[in-house]
């Protein structure tokens, strides 16, 4: 009896060792000082640019630049350009290439390089289209001219969007998808897959010395897994930490932590048509005021967002902290203006009701995004305090936007990424600008506002910064005093790194990651 | 297995695959009111020009009707082509057969792990039947079925990787070193099953008679066993592994991106998020593929390993 346990424990014993000890050894170790090591998760199947929204991810494992660069408050800086002028009929941009710029194969990054590469775009990419559609693109030296159809006020931030990162066309010998295009980052590929990509120093860079000679960039979706990657050594920077992680990397002798407001606004559509509740503008500044926000971000979702009140998020320079928010969290406000609408608890139920109605409002929300549930529960508890009953409807996305179209609602999640290309007006209009007889699906709400509309109009050919800061930050008030929407928070987004290295800054573009700021410690 | 008999489980494979696929492509269509901009976003709140949208509509076909559409995919795909993955931007085989040496390994490794585990845990349990080793595996076999294979994979990162530094981290290319982990994970949960089949396996050829003989002919314990039992009572056993076997070749999707190992089931979670419905479609295709063809090495194994079926022309 003996004897067979013995034998039949030993083989599994020693299978299991033998599989386990073929692991070990290539185990968590620190990279050799030459190489930086970043944990990132991964959408792009290949280095193609003009692929889908591949350009993103040739932009953050930092191979490609564009001619500008978004700065921290989203405004289009010099990149490849080092200046530019629009003409005074509004319909041709001139940008004046710098001298020095090369691609990673040595060639010089002259106008004409530029054109090609723009016009390539054009040529493979539906999505260039929809940035602007141009006349005539022409190159003289280093001075690039685009003449557009139609005025194009925010041409600077249009050609920041990676999509338009400029590579050398002249290189017909190479396969884009595996070996990545031929550019002018810091960075060129080595090798390339989904899953992990290897790239060494560009050996040409023109903006100063590459601090690293090897960057491995491996793709790791479970956020559990990102944190676990950092402190253990086996990557020196994480892109975007899961709110819970957070506080393991407080540390400061071992890690640097960057975080900031993203681009997005989590936010509740209110559907202010006729029939609705919230028709009656009171009721809905009751409901906002009632919502108390800074607790929902702050101590329910542990600070991993800003509270909300302007449309615009706080990364955007768009007048954030001078706006006023006359529905701010104040209980007895809304108390006393759902009173003055009428409303009143006359059974005693806790819910107010007017003529013989319940104040019962649905709310639609979707679950993938975990914050999104959250903050419909919260808006349902701090209503009922006030005696509105919220209804809750989860949907699949899919359906949420079919529903927000259709206004087949009282409120409605959204959780919107506001200015991709620097600029917050398709946002601004998507949503709030009126819908005439569907001129703007988007807006779904029924809430229309004449002064809105003229300032959106005046806004559609103002090319002057400064001015169209002003336009939408008229707007936003707009919103704010209308009562037109319930902006819960804005996102942070993150950066993880071990001091190791330095300069490892999230930005609220979501594609300037790999950048040459990221050095070693003490360089 | 006749030539006939042969021939008409192809020509029943076949149908259900056309009928999987017709279900897979109209739960899909059907259940998605704007594909094109799924497509191009995924779940994503972001904004989209009507101009992007209308464009992937075209070069995808999705403005003709479900059966046109259908139709098409059904004859590429009886030529070999399932389609072309939108989010991947190359063809849906190609895009499998990426995936597949991923999936493929893990699937083996942790079949070996857990036939190492489960086996002798099995016998030895069955040899000590209500005893307190019976009752420690049995045990051990609850808790492994109930714990869920993220936490069960978490775990393992957080004590075998980032504690002991035995074992790495990120797992994003295909090593030994970074298979051992999923393949662990997938492992246990599967052993808990099969350790409780292999004991009542064992237990119930124990008590035949021909073993009893066998004793009293004085054999050695180990002799009854692997010549006499084990053969016996494996048998049974081989549905099981063969329906293990279909469904990690399908993917193991939660392990799977746990580990952010670049496997089939780790794709399939993808193209669900992104609404590629012809990538989708493909794995599926796939998988009930690769189900049917382990069924037909299982119904032939049967025959080879048990005489007596063949004759019959049937198994238990």
């Amino acid at each position: 009896m003996k004897r067979p346990y013995a034998l039949l424990l030993s083989a599994a014993l020693l299978g299991t060792a033998a599989m386990g000890l073929a692991g070990c050894g290539g185990s968590a170790s620190q990279a050799p000082a030459d190489t930086l090591r970043v944990g990132v998760t991964n959408f792009a199947d290949s280095l193609e640019p003009t692929d889908n929204y591949f350009a993103w991810v040739v932009m953050r494992y930092g191979i490609g630049e564009c001619l500008t660069k978004f700065d921290d408050m989203m405004r289009p800086q010099p990149w490849i350009a080092e200046s530019w002028t629009v003409s005074d009929d509004k319909l041709t941009w001139t940008f004046k290439i710098k001298d020095n710029v090369v691609f990673s194969n040595g060639n010089k990054v002259t106008a004409e390089a530029v054109k090609s590469s723009i016009e390539r775009v054009f040529e493979k990419s539906d999505r260039a289209k929809t940035f602007f559609d141009y006349d005539a693109i022409t190159a003289d030296g280093q001075t690039l001219t685009i003449r557009t159809k139609t005025p194009v006020p925010t041409m600077p931030g249009m050609l920041a969007d990676p999509l338009f990162l400029i590579i050398d066309t002249s290189v017909t010998d190479r396969d884009y998808r595996t070996e990545g295009p031929i550019a002018t980052g810091p960075y060129v590929v080595k090798s390339f897959q989904k899953s992990n990509c290897v790239l060494e120093a560009n050996p040409n860079y023109w903006d100063g010395d590459v601090p690293f000679k090897h960057l491995e960039v491996p793709s790791i979706d479970d956020p559990n897994t990102r944190a676990m990657s950092l402190q253990s050594g086996e990557t020196d920077v994480i892109v975007n930490v899961a709110s819970g992680d957070l506080p393991l990397f407080e540390d400061k002798e071992k890690y640097d932590i960057s975080e900031m407001a993203s681009l997005r606004s989590a936010l509740a559509r209110l559907n202010v048509a006729p029939g609705h509740p919230m028709h009656d503008k009171r009721v809905r500044d009751a409901l906002i005021s009632a919502c108390d926000r800074k607790t929902y971000c702050d101590v329910i979702l542990k600070g991993t967002f800003i509270p909300g009140g302007p449309a615009v998020p706080p990364s955007l320079d768009y007048g954030f902290d001078q706006l006023s928010d006359p529905n701010a969290y104040n209980v007895d406000r809304a108390n006393k203006l759902l009173d003055e609408a009428g409303w009143k608890d006359t059974d005693g139920d806790g819910i107010r009701e007017k003529d013989g109605q319940k104040l019962t409002m649905n709310f639609v929300y979707y679950s993938s995004r975990a914050e999104l549930p959250i903050f419909a529960e919260a808006t349902q508890a701090d209503a009922k305090k006030v005696g509105i009953d919220i209804q809750l409807q989860s949907v699949d996305y899919n359906v949420l936007d079919g529903m927000a179209k259709e206004g087949d609602y009282d409120l409605i999640i959204s959780n919107i990424l506001t200015a991709n290309t620097g600029d917050p007006e398709v946002y601004l209009n998507w949503y709030w600008k009126t819908n005439v007889n569907g001129s703007n699906p988007q807006n779904g709400s029924g809430y229309s506002n004449p002064q809105y509309d003229a300032l959106s109009d005046a806004l559609a050919v103002e090319f002057d910064p400064a001015k169209r800061r002003e336009i939408m930050i008229q707007m936003q008030q707009i919103l704010l005093d209308d009562g037109a929407v319930l902006v819960f928070g804005y996102p942070k987004t993150n950066m993880v790194s071990s001091t190791r290295v330095t300069g490892a800054r999230i930005l609220p573009a979501d594609y300037y990651w790999i950048t040459k700021d990221i050095r070693p410690a003490g360089q | 297995m006749r030539l006939r008999t042969l021939g008409l489980y192809l020509l029943q494979a076949a149908a259900t695959l056309v009928g999987i696929s017709f279900i897979m492509f109209a739960i899909t269509m059907l259940g998605t009111q704007d594909l094109a901009r799924q497509l191009i976003t995924g779940a994503e709140d972001t904004i989209v020009s009507q101009a992007e949208i209308d464009a992937v509509t075209r070069e995808l076909g999705l403005d003709e009707p479900f059966f046109v559409q259908f139709g098409h995919w059904l004859l590429s795909a009886a030529q070999g082509d399932l389609g072309f993955s939108y989010m991947a931007r190359k063809p849906v085989v190609d895009k499998i057969l990426e995936c597949l040496p991923a999936t493929v390994t893990l699937a083996a490794a942790s079949l070996v792990l857990m036939t190492a585990i489960s086996l002798p845990l099995g016998i030895l349990a069955a040899y000590h039947k209500n005893r307190w080793l019976d009752y420690a595996i049995r045990g051990a076999t609850f808790f492994g079925i109930s714990i869920p294979g993220f936490w069960m994979g978490l775990m393992l990162l957080w004590s075998l990787g980032l504690k002991l530094h035995l074992f790495p981290i990120v797992s994003s290319t295909v090593r030994w070193d970074t298979l051992f982990l999923p393949a662990l994970t997938l492992a246990i949960s599967m052993s808990a099953k099969y350790t409780r089949q292999v004991r009542s396996a064992v237990l119930e050829e124990l008590g035949q008679d021909y073993v009893v003989g066998a004793r009293a002919r004085g054999m050695s314990e180990l002799h009854i066993l692997t010549r006499d039992v084990l053969p016996n009572a494996l048998l049974p056993l081989i549905t099981l592994y063969g329906l293990s076997i279909g469904s990690l070749l399908g993917g193991a999707a939660v392990v799977e991106i746990v580990f952010g190992w670049q496997g089939l089931g780790n794709l399939a979670v993808k193209a669900i998020e992104y609404r590629d419905i012809r990538l989708l479609q493909g794995i599926v295709v796939w998988i009930a593929g690769m189900y049917m063809i382990v069924n037909l090495i299982v119904d032939l194994l049967y025959g080879v390993l048990d005489p007596r079926l063949a004759k019959k022309g049937a198994r238990p």
